[in-house]
This record gives structure tokens, sequence and C-alpha cells, in this order.
């Protein structure tokens, strides 16, 4: 396997890490008020 | 993979810090509306401000000639109720609130307790209007104009059914 091709796959892993992260720290918090008052 | 690490870590931590700022900002700076607060909101369970509106609403008032909170609809209202409601179950005594679009079982329920119980009512709203009730909406505060409650109202209120599925939607 090439040596970039490892690289670039470890990069985007860290990059979804990243996303990942980002969601559970910001994400999470809201998610109603998407659609209406259903409740 | 270790020296592959070890070689180009900054490249790995560069990569994690670009996923955090687009997190960041896909889930909080481009937001339109913000969370600022856990607790305290009108529509919670327990709420002060709730409880305080419930306890206006139960008790009498102090004094007969008392200025209503929301403008009266005379019975001659030259608005026809609408009439598609008769399968849908209003409240006491209004229409069914819940058939605008944005507007839930919750807001129904606060705008009844501030005196909006038709669709005449919301209809005739002006801005000081719309601006008072929104005040009182807790998180769902913007909701009046941002989905038009007023329009819908108006074409309800004239049991304009067709015009308001061409124009907000099929009635649910």
């Amino acid at each position: 396997m090439a040596v970039w091709f490892e690289l670039v796959a470890m990069m985007l892993a860290a990059y979804g890490f990243g996303l990942g992260l980002g969601w559970v720290v910001w994400g999470r918090s809201d998610t109603i008020d998407t659609q209406g008052d259903s409740e | 993979m270790t020296e592959l690490l070890t070689a180009y870590w900054p490249a790995i931590v560069a990569a994690l810090v670009v996923g955090l700022l687009v997190a960041w900002y896909v889930f909080n700076a481009s937001r339109r509306t913000r969370v600022t607060g856990t607790g305290g909101d009108v529509l919670d369970e327990g709420a002060s401000r709730a409880e305080r509106n419930k306890a206006l609403i139960d008790t009498a008032p102090a004094a007969p000639a008392a200025t209503p909170v929301a403008p009266e609809i005379p019975a001659t209202s030259p608005i026809p109720a609408p009439v598609g409601a008769a399968n849908i179950a209003p409240a006491a005594g209004g229409d069914d609130l819940t058939r605008i679009k944005g507007l839930g079982p919750k807001l129904a329920s606060l705008l009844n307790e501030n005196g909006v119980t038709t669709f005449a009512q919301m209809a005739a709203w002006d801005d000081s209007e719309i601006d008072r009730i929104d005040a009182k909406l807790g998180r769902f505060e913007g909701r009046i104009r941002r989905d038009d409650w007023v329009g819908q109202a108006r074409l309800l209120a004239a049991g304009d059914d067709a015009g308001f599925a061409g124009k907000y939607g099929r009635l649910s």
C-alpha cells in the first residue's frame, strides 16, 4: 500500500474524529425545534 | 503505521483540528437559533412563569373594568368560522390553533392562556401585538413571523382551505 494512501486515510480518520467530537460537544445539545412544536 | 504517525503527526493533528472547526461551524456558529439556557423556560414543567400565568388566569380580576389581554372579537364577527374545523377537536370556545403550521399543542395552550383562542384574533394581530405575544413564547420566540402565523390565520379564519394549502401546504 502506498505511503500517501495510508497518510490520507489517517488524515481522513482524524478529520472524522474531529467532526464526531465537535458533534458531541456542540451538536447534541439542541435537536429540538427542527420541525415545529411537535411536543 | 507508527512510523507514519511519528513522521506526520502534525498533519494528523491538523486534520483533527480542521474537523473540529468544521463541526463547530456546522453545529454552533451557523445555527439560526441558539440555546440560551437549560432551565427556566416558560414551557418547562413547574416553571415559575408558567405558574404565574396560570395563577393570573385562575384568579378573578381585581376590577371588572380591567382591560382584556387580547382584543375581543364580537359575536357578530364578519369572518366565518373555518369550514374544515368540524373534524378537528377545537379548544373550548375557540378554533384549533394547531392547524397553523409550526404551531403545536404546547404553543396552542400557551396562546389560549394568553387569551388567544381563534384564528380571527390572530389574523388581527399588528406588529406590537406580535411582539407582545412573541415575548411570551420562550424558546419558540420568533416563530410568529418566521412561520407567518398571521397570514395563515387570515386564510384559516376566512375558511380558505384551498388558498391555505396553496400557500403553506396541505392542512394536517
